[in-house]
C-alpha cells in the first residue's frame, strides 16, 4: 500500500496557503484565562473582531497557536481546524466563524447551512430538587440530575414527581460508575425513561462498556473526554452511544459538526456537553442550528435566554451576541 | 459508420483493444442478433407509459408500463409507481425505451441483468421503479405467450386458496376497533396492519414514550388476540427511541414491528432487532436483492418486505424471496401503489415458500380506489375473500385493461410527498 506516498500528496494538499496579508488576514490576537474557562480574541487587519471560548489554557499555547495562524485568512477556519489540536482549537474555531459571519453579515448558522431549527431545546444541570421551581420558571424543561449507582431509579421517581408533565430528565454518572454499576442501574431505569443516562463510566475497554447497551436499551449518551470525531466513530461502531455529548469547551464546531456528519450516518443525535459561559453557549446554539441531528444543548442559567423549554436564536451577524471584555461570567 | 465501428469490436474478436480499455464499444444492435437462433420470433415493438392521477391533487400517481409486440393483440402491463417521483420514473421507463424495441421480451432475466448493469451506478429508487415496470410487463407478455399465469411459471401456487393479505387499520379512536373486528370475523380477515401516532425526534421523553406504548397495547386489546397486528414506525424512529418501544411492546405479541428505523445502515437496524423478541421486519425502500443481501446475511431481521414497484419487479422480488428463503426469514411484501404491481406482487407471493402475508394500502371497507381498480379491471382486485386475495387464473399477471379507460384519470403532474417538521422546525421523519 503506498501510504507513504498518499500521506505526502496529503501533507501538501493541506500545506498551510502562503501567509496572505490584505483585510481579512488575522493580524492579532489576546487571551483572557477566568477560573472556568478561557476566552479569546482575534483581529484582522481590517480590525474586524472575533471571540472564542474553551477549557483554560496556558497563555503559551496560545501564544503557539496564534503564532500558527497569523496571517492566514480568517475565512479559512476549516484549513485552520487541521493546524491546531486541543482545546485551543475550539476558541479559535469559534473566533474564526464570529469573523466570517460578520464579514458575510450572518448569524454563523447561516455561513454553516442552517437554520435548520428556530429554536434550541435547552437543559440545565439540577443538583438539588429544591432548584427545581427557579429553573423552571428560567424556561428550563430538561434537567441534567447526577447520580450514583444506589439512588439513580428514586432520584428520577422523586425529581419526576417533584416536577410534574411536561419536564424530562437526564441522569448523569459523571463517568464515575464501573460499567457494571452502570449497566444495572440502565437497567434498572429503562421502563421510567429518562432522556438518556449521561456518562455512566468512563471510556476504557469499549467492550466492557457495551455490555451496558445490551442488557437494556436505556439510552446512553459519551462524550465529554472526546477531542477528535474518530472518537465518536469508534463508539458509534461499537454501538453504545445514543447521544453524542462532545465538550464546546473541547471541541471546535467545526470538529463537531464532523462528528455530526459522522452519527447522521447512524442515526443518532448530537447533545453539545457546555459547562462554559456566554460565548460558548452561542457557539452551541449556532452549532445546534446547523446540523440536522441536534437534539439539546446544556446552557448554564444566565448564558442565553430560554423560553418553555428552547433558547432564542441570535440573529444578528456572527456569534450574534453583544460581549464586553472582562465581563466573561 | 459510426456503428460498423463499434460492431467491429464485439466480443473475442475485438481487434486491437488499447492499453488503457477505454475503446469499449456500446453494442447497441447486439441484443436481438446474439440470439437469432436461441430467442423467440416475438418482438418489442412499443413501449407507452401512462402517468394516471387518481385525484388531480394525488402524492401518488400511478406509473403503468405498456409493452406491445408484434404478435397480433400481445401485449404486457406492469407498474413502476414511485411516490412523490412519477415524473422522473416515467422519464426513465422512457430512457430504456432504445433498448426495448426489438428486443426479445421473453428473455426477461437477460433483460434485466442489462437494465440493471448497464445503468453503470446500479439503481436507485428511481432506476428500480422503472425496471419494476419493465419487467412486471415482461412476464405478462411471458405468461400470455406461453399460455400460463405468472405463479405457474415460478412454479407455484404454493397454497391453491390465494394469498393470505392484511388491510390497514385505519381506526381514529379505541372506540373505532369492535366495529373493524365484527367487519374483519365477517369478511374473514386475520390480520392488520397501523402506525404509532405523532413523529419522533432522535431521543423521546417520557410522555411520549408511554403514549406510543399504550396507542398499541390499545390497538391489541381493541382487536383481540385472534387477529395478527403489524405495526409499522414508518422510520420515523431513531434506533434509541425505537428500542425502547419494541422491547416494550413484547407481550402484545406484534406479528412484526416494520422499519424501527431507516434503512441506510443495517447494523442500526440490527441494535434495535438484538434486544427485543418483537419480530422486525423492512425493505419497502429497498431496490434489488444486493440490498437485501446484508440485512439477510447479518440476520437482523425477521422478515423482509421489498416492493415489486420499486426493488426491480417480478425478477428482482423472487430473488429477495430466495436469498430470505435460505436465511429461514420471511417474506411480506410492501404494496402501497396500483393495482398492477398488487396483481403482479401475488404472483411472486404464491411461488415463494417463505412467504407470510401481503400488504395492501386499502382500509376494510372500500373508498375512492378500489372502486377503480375494479372499474378498469373488470374485477374487485385485491379486495380479500376469507382474508385471501385470490389467484388470477389468466396467462400473464391475469388481467385485461384498456388505455382508453385511464384517460378519466390524467396525470395530474408530480406531487412531492408529505413534509413533516419538529416542534422547533426541524425536518422530521413520517
Amino acid at each position: 500500500m503506498p501510504s507513504a506516498l498518499i500521506a505526502r500528496r496529503l501533507r501538501l494538499a493541506a500545506q498551510p496557503a502562503p501567509f496572505v496579508s490584505g483585510p481579512n488576514a488575522i493580524a492579532e490576537g489576546r487571551h483572557w484565562r477566568t477560573p472556568r474557562f478561557s476566552v479569546v480574541r482575534l483581529r484582522t487587519q481590517a480590525g474586524l473582531t472575533g471571540y472564542g471560548e474553551c477549557a483554560p489554557l496556558e497563555q503559551a499555547e496560545f501564544d503557539a497557536a496564534l503564532a500558527q495562524i497569523k496571517g492566514r485568512d480568517a475565512t479559512s477556519f476549516e484549513v485552520i481546524r487541521t493546524l491546531l489540536t486541543g482545546p485551543v482549537d475550539a476558541a479559535i474555531n469559534t473566533a474564526l466563524l464570529d469573523i466570517t459571519g460578520k464579514l458575510a453579515k450572518a448569524p454563523i448558522y447561516q455561513v454553516l447551512g442552517g437554520p435548520t431549527r428556530n429554536k434550541v431545546r435547552a437543559m440545565a444541570t439540577l443538583d438539588d430538587v429544591k432548584n427545581l421551581d427557579n429553573l423552571k420558571k428560567q424556561g428550563y424543561r430538561a434537567f441534567r440530575v447526577p447520580i450514583t449507582h444506589a439512588n439513580a431509579a428514586t432520584r428520577l421517581k422523586e425529581f419526576r414527581q417533584a416536577a410534574g408533565d411536561g419536564v424530562d430528565f437526564v441522569l448523569d454518572g459523571a463517568g464515575k460508575l464501573s460499567p457494571g454499576q452502570a449497566s444495572t442501574v440502565s437497567a434498572a431505569i429503562e421502563r421510567l425513561h429518562p432522556l438518556w443516562l449521561d456518562e455512566p463510566c468512563p471510556l476504557a475497554n469499549i467492550r466492557a462498556v457495551s455490555k451496558i447497551s445490551e442488557e437494556s436499551v436505556t439510552p446512553l449518551g459519551f462524550g465529554r473526554a472526546a477531542m477528535r470525531p474518530i472518537d465518536f466513530q469508534e463508539l458509534l461502531r461499537e454501538q453504545v452511544i445514543d447521544v453524542l455529548r462532545p465538550d464546546l469547551a473541547k471541541m471546535s464546531v467545526s470538529s463537531i459538526r464532523r462528528a455530526a456528519a459522522i452519527a447522521e450516518t447512524y442515526y443518532t443525535a448530537v447533545a453539545p456537553y457546555n459547562i462554559g459561559g456566554r460565548i460558548a453557549t452561542a457557539a452551541g446554539l449556532h452549532l445546534a442550528a446547523s446540523i440536522p441531528n441536534f437534539y439539546l444543548l446544556d446552557i448554564p442559567p444566565g448564558t442565553a435566554t430560554i423560553k418553555d423549554g428552547f433558547a432564542v436564536l441570535p440573529t444578528a451577524p456572527g456569534l450574534g451576541i453583544e460581549i464586553t471584555e472582562g465581563d466573561w461570567a | 459508420m459510426q456503428r460498423r465501428l463499434f460492431l467491429g469490436a464485439i466480443g473475442a474478436s475485438a481487434k486491437a483493444a488499447d492499453i488503457c480499455g477505454c475503446s469499449f464499444a456500446p453494442q447497441a444492435a447486439l441484443g436481438a442478433e446474439a440470439f437469432a437462433g436461441v430467442g423467440s420470433k416475438i418482438k418489442i415493438t412499443n413501449v407507452k407509459v401512462f402517468g394516471v392521477s387518481l385525484t388531480p391533487d394525488s402524492d401518488r400517481p400511478y406509473v403503468f408500463v405498456k409493452l406491445e409486440t408484434n404478435q397480433p393483440g400481445l401485449h404486457g402491463w406492469g407498474e413502476g409507481t414511485l411516490e412523490g417521483k412519477a415524473a422522473a420514473v416515467m422519464a426513465c421507463v422512457e430512457d430504456f425505451k432504445d433498448f426495448l424495441i426489438g428486443a426479445d421480451p421473453m428473455q426477461v432475466e437477460h433483460h434485466w441483468q442489462s437494465m440493471y448493469v448497464h445503468s453503470f451506478y446500479r439503481a436507485g429508487p428511481v432506476i428500480g421503479s422503472a425496471i419494476s415496470g419493465i419487467d412486471q410487463a415482461l412476464w405478462d407478455i411471458r405468461g400470455k405467450a406461453l399460455g400460463l399465469p405468472v405463479y405457474k411459471l415460478l412454479g407455484g401456487p404454493i397454497d391453491p386458496r390465494g394469498v393470505r393479505g392484511y388491510y390497514h387499520l385505519r381506526a381514529r379512536t379505541k372506540a373505532d376497533l369492535p366495529r373493524i373486528r365484527e367487519e374483519a370475523g365477517r369478511q374473514g380477515i386475520t390480520c392488520f396492519k397501523s402506525g404509532i401516532p405523532g413523529y419522533y425526534e432522535w431521543i423521546e421523553t417520557h410522555a411520549k414514550i408511554s403514549r406510543a406504548v399504550q396507542a398499541m397495547a390499545d390497538l391489541r386489546e381493541g382487536l383481540g388476540d385472534g387477529i395478527d397486528l403489524g405495526i409499522d414506525f414508518h422510520a420515523k424512529t431513531s434506533p434509541s427511541v425505537a428500542a425502547i418501544l419494541v422491547k416494550e411492546v413484547e407481550p402484545l405479541k406484534l406479528l412484526f414491528v416494520e422499519e424501527p428505523c431507516p434503512p441506510e445502515n443495517v447494523k442500526a437496524m440490527q441494535r434495535i432487532a438484538r434486544r427485543s423478541t418483537t419480530p422486525i421486519a423492512t425493505g419497502e425502500r429497498l431496490v434489488a436483492a444486493y440490498a437485501c443481501r446484508e440485512l439477510i446475511e447479518m440476520g437482523v431481521v425477521d422478515i423482509i418486505q421489498t416492493d415489486i414497484n420499486h426493488v426491480g419487479g417480478i425478477t428482482a422480488l423472487w430473488k429477495a424471496g430466495a436469498l430470505a428463503e435460505a436465511s429461514g426469514i420471511a417474506m411480506a411484501p410492501h404494496a402501497c401503489e396500483g393495482p398492477i404491481g398488487g396483481l403482479a406482487t401475488l404472483h411472486v407471493d404464491a411461488a415463494m415458500p417463505n412467504f407470510l402475508v401481503q400488504e395492501i394500502c386499502s382500509g376494510i371497507e372500500i373508498g375512492l380506489q378500489e372502486k377503480v381498480w375494479h372499474e378498469w379491471l373488470g374485477f374487485p382486485a385485491m379486495r380479500m375473500v376469507n382474508g385471501r386475495f385470490p389467484l388470477p387464473e389468466k396467462p400473464g399477471l391475469g388481467f385485461e385493461l384498456k388505455e382508453e379507460s385511464l384517460k378519466k384519470y390524467p396525470f395530474g403532474g408530480t406531487r412531492p410527498m408529505a413534509r413533516v417538521f419538529h416542534e422547533d422546525g426541524s425536518v422530521a421523519e413520517w
